[in-house]
């Protein structure tokens, strides 16, 4: 999939500064987020890990201006995270497919493109998206006719179609089993490669950050906030054999004391 | 096609069930043969006992009865499959168009449908003889009887499916700034159908009812008027008879409206979520 870059496609850095994110309820205020910075370097693999609670999802949307915060701005590119939704120019990957039980895998990644009113109607985007993903053969497939990861290799297909500038993908692979959670890691540093989006990805998996990021923003919670940033240096293309190396091991190891302390080792 | 025939050669449990002929007959016969039963048992039990014919007519008198009667009975049938159907069709827009302002606008939401729901409490079968004394006895009375009766389950069950919006499909469409009405025409509209379904199936039953009361009320034609007119002939078979064709009627209507849902599965599989 990574013979040059064939569907090279246009992508931007993100630029966050002073991020707070308070939620407020009867009276009683939460604070989500504190004072944040980020910068991401356009077409880099950046994940967001950390526990669940620390704000990692909510600081996603946050990114790609889906979300206002209460405090600190964010630009995508040269303009703000508003304009780049205003634009069309955010893909969005979630945990669950959420596709339209009742339009083909195609319709389905065509739907958000037609929306958005990129590109015209039945320009081939949609088969080039399904293309990327491999799933040219099923895109006459109804969603109850595809598995789990296909089904969310069809959603990655639609956010792909829209040539977002950014890529948020919150905990994609969640949901799937350790084995198709595997393959889909290796599809989806694939499509990086082919497309050079930047993609911001958020997991509690420390493997699956590992495998996947050139930079690692390790979060903690109460309130949620990044504690460290690790660069990881392993060589690309990365294929599965990768976890069984000593520095993988060391990375994983580091981001685990990182994320239970020391004394959580065994 | 041959995708679906692929998933369940590989053992897909989710792709739809088809109904095979042999299969509804394999379902259709203990009812049937039971029914059979019963109507064997009627015939013997009022011979035997020797009932008087004023007060229960036999299964061969009812049957002779609708013979004999058959152009008075397709008469009366037709004029009220015409209430119910127009009826049920004015319900049917109703139903949906309060749906779609009740999910759209707050203010319908917080102000009218309250009310609307509170009006349920009122045995509207009571109010039957309140719209003849102000429509007369045309057929207007009899259709607003039945747009009162069939059009709440329509609404509640459309509000509650246009409500079933997948949380994320919403984000997914606001992260492409869509508008309110394109979610509402694009995702809730579909996911509500199946729903929607629900309440036109119980809204059909409704329907018929609406008729047959409205008709007992003050009509001077429909089946609803010839149960109401035999009985005071004493006319117990004639009753029966038209009880009988009342009851096909609704049940073939009941029918058409799985037959409509069956034909919509071709452009919405996932009506086939609620098989009859």
């Amino acid at each position: 999939m990574a013979k040059g870059r064939p569907h090279q496609m246009a992508s931007s850095g993100i630029t966050a500064r002073g991020i707070g994110m308070t939620f407020s309820r009867r009276g009683a205020s939460t604070t989500v987020l504190e004072s944040l910075d980020l910068d991401i370097a356009a077409g880099s693999f950046v994940t967001l890990l950390g526990p669940s609670g620390c704000g990692k999802s909510t600081l996603l949307k946050i990114l790609g201006g889906i979300l206002q915060p209460t405090e600190g701005s964010v630009h995508i590119g040269e303009s703000t995270a508003a304009d780049a939704v205003a634009r069309k120019d955010i893909g969005l990957v979630l945990q669950r497919p959420a596709l339209l039980p009742w339009k083909t895998a195609r319709e389905n990644v065509a739907m958000l493109r037609d929306l958005a009113k990129k590109g015209t109607r039945g320009d081939g985007a949609a088969d080039r998206a399904l293309e990327l993903v491999g799933l040219t053969h099923a895109a006459d497939r109804l969603p109850h006719e595809l598995s789990g990861g296909m089904a969310q290799r069809v959603s990655i297909a639609r956010a792909l179609a829209m040539d977002p500038e950014i890529l948020l993908m919150d905990e994609p692979f969640g949901a799937l089993d350790a084995i198709t959670r595997d393959a889909m890691n290796e599809t989806l540093a694939g499509i990086w490669a082919a497309t050079g989006k930047t993609i911001v990805f958020v997991t509690h998996s420390i493997s699956e950050a590992v495998f996947l990021s050139d930079t690692i923003h390790v979060m903690a919670s109460d309130p949620g906030r990044i504690v460290e940033e690790v660069t990881i240096a392993l060589d690309r293309p990365r294929r599965a054999e990768v976890l069984d190396t000593s520095e993988f091991l060391t990375y994983s190891t580091h981001l685990r004391e990182q994320l239970v302390g020391p004394e959580a080792r065994v | 096609m041959t995708a679906l025939n692929e998933a369940r050669a590989l053992g897909s449990t989710k792709a739809p069930a088809r109904p095979s002929l042999a299969r509804t007959w394999g379902r259709a016969w203990p009812p049937l043969l039971f029914a059979a039963a019963l109507v064997v048992l009627w015939e013997l039990a009022v011979n035997v006992l020797g009932v008087s014919s004023y007060v229960i007519a036999k299964p061969t008198e009812i049957l002779t009865t609708i013979v004999a009667k058959w152009q008075l009975l397709l008469e009366d049938t037709w004029v009220t499959t015409a209430e119910v159907v127009l009826g049920f069709l004015i319900s049917i827009v109703v139903g949906i168009v309060l749906a779609l302002l009740v999910v759209r606008f707050a203010w319908v939401e917080r102000a009218v449908y309250p009310l609307v729901v509170l009006f349920q409490v009122v045995p509207k079968v009571a109010l039957a003889p309140i719209f003849i004394l102000w429509f007369g006895y045309s057929m207007t009375p009899k259709l607003v009887l039945i747009v009162v009766m069939a059009f709440f389950p329509i609404t509640i069950n459309m509000v509650l499916g246009l409500k079933r919006v997948d949380e994320d499909l919403l984000l997914l469409m606001k992260s492409v700034g869509s508008t309110r009405n394109q979610i509402l025409a694009r995702i809730q509209i579909p996911t509500a159908l199946p729903y929607l379904f629900a309440g036109l199936r119980i809204g059909i039953t409704l329907a018929v009812i609406g008729a047959v009361v409205a008709e007992f009320s003050g009509s001077q034609a429909g089946l609803g008027h010839r149960i109401q007119f035999a009985s005071t002939q004493l006319d117990t078979a004639s009753m029966f008879a038209a009880l009988i064709v009342v009851s096909v009627l609704g049940l073939v209507l009941y029918y058409l409206v799985g037959l409509l849902e069956f034909v919509m599965r071709r452009r919405f599989p996932h009506l086939a979520a609620t098989d009859a």
